[in-house]
């Protein structure tokens, strides 16, 4: 595959986490969830059988899914839209993510056997993981952010070791997880209707 | 059957089993405890990669179980941790009828053993980091049951934990490659630094562990007890494990002291912070800190003393981190708010609780006669020898929880009421005083409990 072919799920990565800060209708936090987990799937499937690639996938989409029937079947009032100021502090904050992960991946690939752009994606999503998590304590955002940093791991965790037990472990734990969320989401009552 | 199905597999089955059987709430507490004595059981009497003749008909039992090219193995050496975790689990799921009968107990309970169980089996370790986040996954039901909102302690809990996963992973991907080129000292500094930062987030080390104190006081303190009784065990023995089988971290002398540091500030600030707090469940999360913070010492002497009195103190940690619970779940289920105003004048009505509650606080500020004393004392001794400020600072972080036990006597006592009665129903005040007096035993003949767990060392016979 053409080096260029890579510039795609960075793409998608950096508009995925972004579009996680910027917003939190649930529908758009799930499909940027989606978007991540593909980017995922396109670099392991570069280093690993594709086969094996498709558990990051499946794993990914399926929490992601187990996540929306949960919001769904949880009947939560979608959540009010954060002040555009509080949208231009997270935004910020992800720029300066971007920053830090385009400067860090030369250095950080040195001792990582990944691919530059693999490399930046992973610390993207690392770093934005991370950022969400310092600033949110709704528990959908919470399952969200530990997703998001789970899937940048798992980049550069590919390129490092190729082991159908870690894939398999790693999936489970990626669903536990957002199982974990949904069952969160069941605990939380309804606003009372006014 | 290898050891690894006895230990790992057949509670993880069972576990799946009284998930169906979660209505009948008792019979699965009763079921659950069974099954872990009687796997304590056989972790004593069955002899793993040995013969064993059984009315003429012979069998081994191997210690290996294959799985996806990678192995779980529980050898004759394991034999002493088995029985700490199933025996833990025993007394835990066998007090849980009085304390808290929760229907998730059971079944999540006992997948949190095993999942502990067989991250401490499987070669190579680094894949620990993902079956200790199952147990952790685990856990999450028993501490945020249905009708308890989540908190943000519960949340932190979850993340931190989460976050340890990709540390310890790349930590064992950066040993496996600096070990394959030891001259690259450099890449075995970065496997340091990960391995660090994954074990600080497991064992909720400072400045990680807000999430303790802060979960405690959003849950139920039995469940809550249980989870900070056994996570910490298991990742403290995993840490040994690791120690123990990667040259490098035993040689380095560097690791040690950034783990006398480290021990010194949890037993420093938990105990200074248990001085000052008012609400008992918020105490307990520092008495966990506390106790991690002493395990931490004991290791950093790294000497056989050292590793000798770190295996020495399961035993009284657990005991009266046991007691701890069990009296804060007997006012917690009675609707007494767990705060000293809360508490104030309590002897008067709950005086075994009370008694319990103290008992268990003190022995885990080292109080004379009871059970944390002489593993302290043995502790203080050498970090004399080792360092004198570590020795500095556990007495203050010491003096600290001595002061916070102090405090709830004074609370416990403190009542215009003249006469005395006894809440307690006659199986809480059988438990409290029985707790209260293997404290009390503990401490008057410590080698008589202490020969037995120090056998937990033969696991990891390359740290000495």
């Amino acid at each position: 595959m053409a080096e260029w072919t890579n510039f795609i799920p960075l793409g998608l990565v950096v508009v995925g986490s972004l579009s996680l800060l910027w917003t939190n209708k649930w529908r758009y936090n799930i499909g940027s969830i989606a978007l991540q987990y593909l980017a995922v799937f396109w670099f392991v499937s570069q280093v690993w059988p594709i086969g094996l690639a498709a558990i990051k996938l499946v794993a990914g989409w399926m929490a992601g899914a187990v996540l929306a029937a949960s919001v769904t079947a949880s009947d939560l009032p979608e959540t009010e839209t954060p002040a555009m100021s509080a949208r231009i502090f997270r935004v910020v904050g992800g720029v300066f993510v971007l920053i830090l992960a385009f400067s860090a991946a030369p250095q950080a690939a040195e001792w990582i056997p990944a691919q530059q752009t693999a490399m930046i994606s992973s610390l993207v999503l690392i770093g934005m993981g991370l950022l969400q998590l310092s600033m949110t304590k709704d528990p959908l955002r919470v399952i969200l952010g530990l997703l998001t940093v789970l899937s940048g791991f798992e980049i550069i965790y590919a390129a490092a070791l190729t082991s159908v037990l870690v894939a398999g472990l790693l999936a489970l734990v990626t669903i536990g997880v957002s199982l974990t969320g949904a069952y969160w989401l069941s605990l939380t009552p309804p606003e009372e209707p006014s | 059957m290898s050891s690894p199905v006895i230990w790992i597999v057949i509670p993880a089955v069972v576990g799946l089993f009284l998930w169906f059987l979660r209505s009948k709430q008792q019979l699965s507490l009763i079921l659950a405890a069974g099954i872990c004595i009687i796997l304590s059981v056989l972790s004593i009497v069955l002899p793993i990669g040995a013969a064993v003749n059984l009315g003429g008909l012979t069998f081994t039992i191997p210690s290996t179980l294959p799985v996806l090219g990678r192995r779980f193995v529980l050898t004759a050496s394991d034999q002493m941790i088995l029985t700490l975790l199933y025996g833990l689990g025993a007394v835990w799921f066998a007090l849980a009828p009085l304390a808290w009968p929760h229907r998730l107990f059971p079944s999540f309970g006992l997948g949190m053993l095993a999942s502990l169980t067989a991250a401490l089996a499987v070669a190579p370790i680094l894949y620990a980091a993902l079956l200790v986040e199952t147990a952790v996954l685990f856990s999450i039901p028993i501490l945020s049951p249905p009708g308890r909102l989540v908190g943000q302690g519960l949340q932190r809990y979850l993340i931190f934990q989460t976050l340890a996963v990709p540390a310890i992973l790349f930590a064992g991907w950066l040993l496996g490659v600096a070990e394959a080129n030891p001259a690259d000292t450099a890449m075995f500094q970065r496997a340091g630094m990960f391995l660090g930062l994954g074990f600080a987030f497991w064992l909720g080390v400072f400045p990680f562990y807000n999430w303790v104190p802060m979960m405690m006081t959003e849950t139920h303190p039995f469940p809550a007890g249980y989870v900070l009784s056994l996570l910490p065990t298991a990742v403290l023995l995993l840490g040994l494990d690791f120690i123990n089988s990667t040259g490098f971290l035993r040689e380095s002398a560097v690791l040690f002291d950034i783990v006398r540091i480290i021990g010194i500030l949890m037993v420093v600030t938990g105990g200074l912070w248990a001085a000052f707090q008012v609400n008992l469940a918020r105490v307990f999360g520092y008495a966990v800190i506390f106790e991690t913070g002493f395990a931490l010492l004991a290791i950093s002497v790294n000497t056989l003393d050292g590793w000798m009195l770190f295996a020495a103190a399961f035993l009284p940690r657990l005991l009266a981190l046991l007691i701890f619970a069990f009296a804060l779940a007997v006012l917690e289920n009675q609707g007494i708010p767990l705060t000293l105003l809360g508490i104030r004048g309590l002897a008067r009505r709950f005086p075994l609780t009370a008694l319990g509650l103290l008992a268990a606080i003190l022995s885990i500020s080292g109080f004379p006669l009871l059970a944390g004393l002489p593993v302290r004392l043995e502790i203080f001794e050498q970090l004399a020898i080792t360092s004198r400020t570590a020795l500095i600072g556990a007495g203050i972080g010491t003096t600290g929880f001595l002061f916070c036990g102090m405090h709830i006597l004074s609370e416990l006592i403190h009542s215009d009421e003249k006469h005395w009665t006894m809440v307690e129903n006659w199986p809480l005040r059988v438990i409290l005083i029985g707790g209260c007096l293997f404290l009390l035993a503990f401490g008057l003949f410590p080698e008589t409990f202490y020969h037995s767990i120090l056998f937990i060392l033969q696991a990891f016979p390359h740290l000495f």
